[in-house]
C-alpha cells in the first residue's frame, strides 16, 4: 500500500526504518542537512596548500591506469 | 512483542510497494588489491572491461523521473571504481540527472586531489574500507602499503562535513583481537560512522579459515558493538560518540534491536538493484548472479525488469528449505540475507542465528 508508505514514510518517528543501506554499500545520499542545488558546483571544504597545487584529478603518488599494467 | 509484529507488517508492506532507491553499478571489476575476502575475485588484469559510462546512463533513464525517490543514489562499486579514468565524469553524468551517488572504495588512490575532483562532481556519500590496523590491513588486502592509504583516505573523508562517510570493516580472526585499537584510531580520524560486517563462504574466502570467525568469536563481535551503542546511547550531553552498527548481513536473534538502529531486512531485490559489469541485472553485487540475475540491460528495460520481475528477492518462500525450513525464526530470518544463497540454492550457506545461540 503505497499511501502507508507515504505516510510512515513521512513520519520522522519511523524514520530510521526508512534508511537504506546495502550492506556492503555506502550509507545513501548525502548527510541529512544537506540540501544539495542542482546547479551547484561543489567545493570541497577539505583543502591544503598542497592539494590546491595538485592538477585535480591527477593522484599524487600513482597513476591508476598504470594499475592495469601490473 | 508487538514491536517484531508491527516490523513485519512494515517489511510485508515495503516489500509490495518495492520502490528502488539504491542502485549499485559494478563499473569496472578491476582492483589494485587482492583482498582475500573478496566476493568476486577481482584482478587487476580483469577480463571484463569497464561498462561505458553511456551504456549505464541509457539504463538509468529507463527509470521515469517521477518514480525515483529524493533519496535515490547510485552506488559506484567495482572492483576499485577509482580505477575509471572517467570517474568524475562519471559522478557529474548522473548528478545532472538530479540523481545522488555514492562509491565504495579501497581508498588506495583517495588523495586530497580525488578528494577535490569528486567532492567537485557532486558525491555525497563514500565507504572506505579498514579491515584491521597496520599489517593486519594490509595482509587482508594482499598489498603492503594499503594501511597508510586508507588511512590517510579516512582522514580526509571524515574531515569532509559535505560527505556522508562511514568506514566499513571484514572483521575475521585476526581483526577481532584490535576491536578496540580500531575503535580508538578511527575515533582519532575523526570518523562518526563505523559499520561492521563479516565474511561469507564464497570467492577467495571460501577455504581461507582465518578468514571465519568461531561462534564464540561472532558472539564476542555483538557483545563489542552492543556495548558501544550501549555506552553512546548514554552520553546525552556534547559530541555524539562515533556510531557503531553491524551491517544488515543476516538476522542476529537476540542481538537484533541492539547492534543496528533498525532490525534484520534484506532490502535486496526490494529496493535495491544493481547493474553488473556485464550488464546484468540483479539485487546486490555479491548475490549470486548466476542463480539470481533478473534481466540485462543489453536486452531489457532497466525500469522495467524492476517493475515486473525480482519475484524470488520479494517472495522469499522459496528459501524455506534445508535447515531453514523448521526453523523457529524464519517468520523474522525469512532466510537471512539473499547473498547467502549460492550455486544450487539447496540451502543457506551462512546462518548468523545459529552463531548467536
Amino acid at each position: 500500500m503505497k499511501w502507508l508508505h507515504n505516510l510512515l514514510k513521512g513520519l520522522s518517528l519511523t524514520a530510521v526504518l526508512f534508511v537504506v543501506q546495502a550492506c556492503y554499500g555506502t550509507p545513501p545520499g548525502y548527510p541529512e542537512d544537506y540540501d544539495f542545488p542542482e546547479e551547484e558546483v561543489i567545493q570541497p571544504t577539505v583543502e591544503t596548500p598542497e592539494a590546491a597545487a595538485t592538477e585535480a584529478g591527477t593522484p599524487e603518488t600513482e597513476d591508476p591506469e598504470a594499475v592495469k599494467a601490473e | 512483542m508487538l514491536r517484531d509484529t508491527l516490523f513485519r507488517l512494515f517489511r510485508a508492506n515495503e516489500t509490495k510497494v518495492h520502490e528502488l532507491n539504491y542502485l549499485f553499478w559494478e563499473c569496472t571489476t578491476r582492483c589494485n588489491l587482492h583482498c582475500r575476502h573478496c566476493g568476486s575475485d577481482c584482478m587487476a588484469a580483469s577480463e571484463d572491461i569497464d561498462m561505458p559510462l553511456e551504456d549505464f546512463l541509457r539504463a538509468l533513464d529507463t527509470i521515469p523521473v517521477k518514480e525515483r525517490p529524493p533519496e535515490f543514489t547510485v552506488v559506484l562499486t567495482g572492483g576499485e571504481p577509482l580505477l575509471r579514468p572517467d570517474i568524475a565524469e562519471v559522478g557529474r553524468a548522473i548528478r545532472q540527472r538530479g540523481v545522488r551517488w555514492s562509491m565504495v572504495s579501497n581508498g588506495w588512490f583517495y588523495d586530497e586531489a580525488m578528494h577535490r575532483k569528486l567532492m567537485g562532481a557532486g558525491m555525497g556519500a563514500l565507504t572506505i574500507s579498514l579491515d584491521g590496523l597496520d599489517e593486519n590491513h594490509d595482509w587482508m588486502r594482499g598489498r603492503s602499503g594499503a594501511y597508510p592509504r586508507a588511512e590517510r583516505a579516512i582522514a580526509l573523508a571524515a574531515a569532509e562535513p559535505r560527505l556522508n562517510f562511514d568506514v566499513v570493516s571484514c572483521i575475521n580472526r585476526r581483526s577481532i583481537t584490535q576491536l578496540d585499537a580500531l575503535y580508538e584510531k578511527l575515533v582519532s580520524l575523526g570518523v562518526r560512522q563505523w559499520r561492521i560486517f563479516t565474511i561469507i563462504p564464497i570467492g577467495r574466502a571460501k577455504d581461507d579459515p582465518d578468514m571465519h570467525l568461531g561462534d564464540a568469536q561472532f558472539k564476542q563481535l555483538m557483545d563489542f558493538i552492543q556495548a558501544k551503542r550501549e555506552a553512546a546511547a548514554a552520553v546525552k550531553e556534547g559530541p555524539r560518540p562515533m556510531n557503531v552498527t553491524f551491517s544488515c548481513e543476516g538476522y542476529l536473534g537476540r542481538y537484533e534491536w541492539k547492534v543496528r538502529s533498525h532490525p534484520f531486512f534484506c532490502r535486496a531485490g526490494i529496493n535495491i538493484a544493481s547493474v553488473l559489469i556485464d550488464g546484468r541485472i540483479c539485487g546486490c553485487p555479491n548475490i549470486d548472479r548466476d542463480a539470481f540475475a533478473q534481466g540485462n540491460i543489453y536486452q531489457d528495460s532497466l525500469w522495467e525488469v524492476w517493475q515486473h520481475r525480482f519475484h524470488p528477492f520479494r517472495d522469499r518462500s522459496w528459501a524455506r528449505r534445508g535447515p531453514c525450513a523448521g526453523c523457529k525464526v524464519w517468520r523474522d530470518c525469512l532466510g537471512n540475507g539473499m547473498h547467502n544463497w549460492h550455486g544450487d540454492c539447496r540451502e543457506v550457506i551462512n546462518c548468523h542465528y545459529r552463531k548467536t545461540l
